[in-house]
């Protein structure tokens, strides 16, 4: 300590003239007040921004030449024997010399930034929601004082390197380019996939490791290359490259990692979309420990079988897997450059498939997309067209153009193998009229590719919306802040207006035969009413709370809803689930804190009419013989919990 | 007690050998020194006596310790003018004394300001900004002021004129004397060289070719000239010279073996016997073409 005290006082001495030479330079900024002021700008702002740049760059300029000069030019001009002929260790020596360095490279940004400081600037960071203004400042001091050190032993590592004029300078160069490579491959494969979060990390640990190794590296050449200038170069080369080295395997490493996620690492499940039939389901989430990284899967729940169908959630949500009404195949989007939107697809029957690629791809991405129910066609709205993909042929069956370019609000069903009717909404507004909202109905043939109007549904008023049945021959349409519901007949055009209804759209449900359900608010208690497909009264029931959702049907006669008080869909522990008798109108609570998949009409007991999330993130699955729910997998608390040992374990399938 | 053991030292540099497998040991309060043709290794032992250069095989000891090992404890006994006298350019000699003093126990920054003093170096010029024997006095003085046990000179007269190359050696002589320091010295100056050391190690090639007392290397090397045309004669080849020299009057040749009290040239020969300096006896071992 003591060697190393004294290498570092006489540093400091040499060099003082900097600390006066920083001192004078923090004077400038205090002239602004004098100089005419650029555009809005009040002096004080230009004061203090050009004191604070005047220190960045001093700062940073110092690091670089002290760390190029204080020891590698001593080595070089064979200056650095007059301290290795006394009683110093190298370590001393080389600490000594570095640490004079930083505090003349640090210190000397202080100085710059004091008389500002004294006259009342101010140089606070832009304040991070909940961290004090203290722990800011200190964080952005650290910063700081990081990267001058960072920037001195690279400019130390460098200057050895080039002053040795040594071979290894090549392998300097061959290693830095792997290295690299290396580091930049990891970074586009995690940003490729949205893993930002895990990006920034990587690059942060890297940057520390690059700190840790370019000093060891320097204190090593310091310490067993002494005043050899080309042995240290070697040993330093040698610390730096292995060290360096290391941490970008770690970072290939730690990048595998992260994008070799399975459904197992999901913490919480953001999005669920099980197929009308079969066991598989695509899912996404967080991820454990992988800093936001958000990926979706395919998951078998019977097999364990999953492939990674997106890198991102917001992929997930905006390419949405599709599967087919039968449940034998899903495709979804991925986006490639060059490419556009590519469709993949998964044959979801044979244990032995893997996705594939098809030769079909959009080069824009499809408004809406359809797969009919044998999942052998698929059908997208994109620009102002629709075109239909036959994928076991590899062949383009339609492509036709869609007339008008209004700002419809599309869907697309297969209603047969033949033919797919296209669903059109939107609103227009002729001068001095009131607005209309028009919903049209058109057929397209396959065969002949002609379309055909069916029917068009005429209404005024603003804000209307609609759903489909599962058949796409009825719609529901509805409309606030009116609370106006109507069902209409797309075959004949006919609407039907029903009782006036309070119900919010997700609380208006079809189910998978044609009947739907209205939900009504009355008081604190909720009145669910079950109509037939034709809007006629069948049932109702009563439940508590002052919001709905309608989920699945476990079993033909059963109709699962969750209700709450002050519920929504973050706050899973508010929702009380219910199990309704369609035949008797009985209800039965299931469990607190508990909310059914609501997806829509799917089969009677098909798998996705069973699931269930639990408010600490578990999916569910709900057997209406025993009337008991199993995890099939579970969310946040699988720490303590585990998952559940009748599931199978996960298997990758292998891309093609 | 030997305070430099030096065993079996090899230094390689890339395929070139520098060193080959040199030993010898320098007695406490002796003064050994190191001669050698430029380039016959004279640097690399040195290095290596300081630690600064890792040996590919044997070791070296100073003080009884691995100086690889323990560098930094072993140099607060050791004084070292290096061949080359530096210090960072803008430190002054009082500067110097000061930084120094931080480091050695038991530093004598008086004697050094005095020494200095004697020798017309000023103390309060940058050390970039003295001449090369006022640096070389510097030097020397720090490396005393430590009051070392050892005093490792590499060359201390490198460069300088007859006059301070004198006053070095007269000055080391002076301290030696006082203090009983034991000094290990390469040396170009084979004549003042002469004037203080006991032993004598003579480097050629790498190769350690001469290490012994420098009264007995003196006793048994004899000139011997013989009358021209004398080369051939069988005489001559019966005293094994190793090195033999036509001057044209003179055929003269260096022997090595020489005993006064035993050796006599072979009888009837025109022959005449003389001693050798240091510098004749170093040219004669190693003064053939490099």
């Amino acid at each position: 300590m003591k060697g190393m005290l004294t290498v570092l006082a006489r540093e400091l001495t040499e060099w003082r003239l900097l600390f006066l030479v920083a001192f004078i330079a923090g004077l400038l900024p205090l002239a602004v007040p004098w100089l005419p002021s650029p555009g809005g700008l009040e002096p004080a702002e230009i004061r203090d921004g050009m004191a604070l740049g005047l220190a960045l760059v001093a700062s940073a300029v110092l690091a670089v030449v002290l760390g190029s000069s204080v020891l590698a030019r001593d080595l070089s001009e064979r200056r650095l024997g007059f301290y290795f002929v006394r009683p110093l260790s190298g370590a001393a020596i080389w600490a000594g010399k570095m640490l004079g360095a930083t505090i003349l490279a640090v210190g000397s940004g202080v100085l710059v930034l004091l008389p500002t400081w004294l006259t009342g600037g101010s140089f606070a960071p832009a304040a991070n929601s909940g961290v004090s203004a203290a722990a800011n400042n200190l964080a952005a001091a650290l910063q700081l004082v990081v990267g001058v050190l960072l920037l001195l032993v690279t400019a130390h590592a460098v200057s050895v390197m080039v002053r040795s004029r040594s071979p290894w300078l090549v392998l300097d160069l061959v290693a830095l380019a792997v290295v690299a490579a290396v580091l930049w491959s990891c970074r586009r494969l995690l940003r490729s996939e949205t893993a930002y979060g895990a990006a920034e990390m990587m690059q942060m640990a890297f940057a520390g490791a690059a700190l840790v190794a370019a000093a060891a590296a320097g204190l090593v050449q310091v310490v067993r290359g002494r005043t050899d200038l080309r042995r240290g170069h070697r040993l330093l080369s040698l610390v730096l490259w292995s060290s360096l080295g290391a941490a970008a395997l770690g970072g290939a490493a730690y990048t595998r990692w992260v994008l070799g996620a399975t459904p197992q690492d999901l913490v919480n499940f953001r999005e669920v979309v099980p197929a009308p039939s079969g066991s598989w389901i695509a899912i996404g989430g967080q991820t454990a420990r992988r800093f936001g990284y958000e990926p979706a899967f395919l998951l078998d729940l019977a097999s364990g079988r999953f492939v990674k169908i997106h890198g991102d959630l917001e992929a997930f949500r905006l390419r949405n897997p599709v599967f087919s009404q039968d449940g034998s195949r899903a495709v979804w989007l991925t986006w490639a450059a060059g490419e556009g939107y590519v469709l993949s697809a998964l044959d979801l029957r044979r244990p032995e498939a893997v996705p594939v690629r098809t030769s079909v791809s959009y080069q824009e991405r499809p408004r809406t997309f359809a797969v009919s129910p044998d999942g052998s066609r698929v059908a997208a709205l994109w620009r102002d067209r629709v075109t239909v993909d036959d994928l076991r042929m590899g062949r383009m069956l339609v492509s036709q153009a869609l007339p008008d370019d209004l700002e419809y609000d599309d869907r697309l069903r297969f209603v047969s193998p033949g033919h797919l009717w296209i669903f059109r909404s939107a609103e227009t507004k002729e001068p001095g009229g009131p607005p209309v909202w028009r919903l049209t109905a058109l057929d397209l043939e396959i065969a002949t590719r002609r379309i055909t109007p069916r029917s068009t549904i005429e209404t005024t008023g603003r804000n209307w919306g609609f759903k489909l049945s599962p058949d796409g021959a009825h719609a529901l349409l509805y409309r606030y802040p009116d609370r106006e519901l109507r069902l209409a007949d797309l075959r004949t055009g006919s609407t039907r207006t029903l009782a006036a209804s309070g119900a919010l759209p997700y609380e208006l449900t079809f189910l998978s035969d044609g009947r739907l359900t209205v939900a009504e608010l009355d008081k604190q208690r909720i009145v669910l009413r079950l109509l037939s497909p034709e809007g006629a009264h069948q049932l109702e029931v009563s439940l508590p709370g002052s919001r709905l959702l309608v989920g699945g049907q476990p079993s033909p006669n059963l109709l699962a809803v969750a209700t709450s008080k002050a519920g929504s869909f973050k706050e899973l522990a508010a929702w009380t689930s219910w199990l309704i008798d369609l035949r008797t109108a009985k209800v039965r609570k299931i469990d607190q804190g508990l909310l059914p998949m609501t997806l829509g009409p799917r089969e009677p007991g098909s798998l996705p009419s069973r699931m269930f999330y639990r408010s600490r993130g578990d999916l569910l699955l709900f057997d209406p013989s025993t009337g008991k729910l199993r995890t099939i997998l579970p969310g946040a608390g699988r720490s303590s919990d585990g998952p559940d040992p009748r599931f199978p374990p996960f298997v990758q399938i292998t891309d093609e | 007690m030997s305070l430099i053991e030096v065993e079996d030292l090899t230094v390689r540099y890339g395929r070139r050998t520098a060193l080959d497998g040199v030993s010898f040991a320098v007695p406490e309060g002796s003064v050994y020194a190191l001669l050698g043709r430029n380039g016959a290794g004279k640097s690399s032992l040195v290095r290596c006596l300081l630690g600064e250069q890792l040996p590919v095989s044997g070791r070296t000891l100073l003080l009884g310790h691995d100086v690889w090992r323990e560098r930094a404890s072993i140099l607060a006994e050791v004084g070292v003018v290096h061949e080359s006298p530096d210090a960072p350019p803008a430190m002054t000699a009082i500067q110097l004394s000061r930084f120094c003093s931080r480091l050695y126990p038991r530093w004598d920054g008086a004697g050094l300001s005095e020494r200095l003093r004697r020798f017309g170096v000023p103390e309060n010029v940058p050390f970039g900004k003295l001449s090369r024997g006022q640096r070389g006095q510097v030097a020397l003085g720090l490396a005393l002021a430590s009051a070392p046990r050892l005093l490792i000179l590499d060359d201390p007269t490198l460069g300088l004129d007859p006059v301070a190359r004198r006053s070095v050696f007269e000055e080391l002589i002076g301290d030696l004397a006082d203090r009983g320091t034991t000094v290990f010295l390469t040396s170009h100056d084979l004549g003042g060289v002469e004037g203080i050391a006991d032993r004598v190690g003579i480097l050629q090639e790498g190769r350690l070719v001469l290490d012994e007392e420098i009264e007995t290397l003196k006793r048994r090397f004899r000139r011997i000239s013989f009358p021209p045309g004398s080369e051939e004669s069988p005489q001559l080849a019966d005293l094994a010279p190793v090195a033999l020299t036509s001057r044209g009057w003179r055929v003269e040749a260096v022997v090595s073996g020489w005993d006064d009290e035993r050796s006599a040239l072979p009888a009837g020969a025109d022959a005449e016997i003389s001693a050798l300096t240091l510098e004749e006896i170093f040219l004669a071992l190693v003064g053939g073409p490099q």
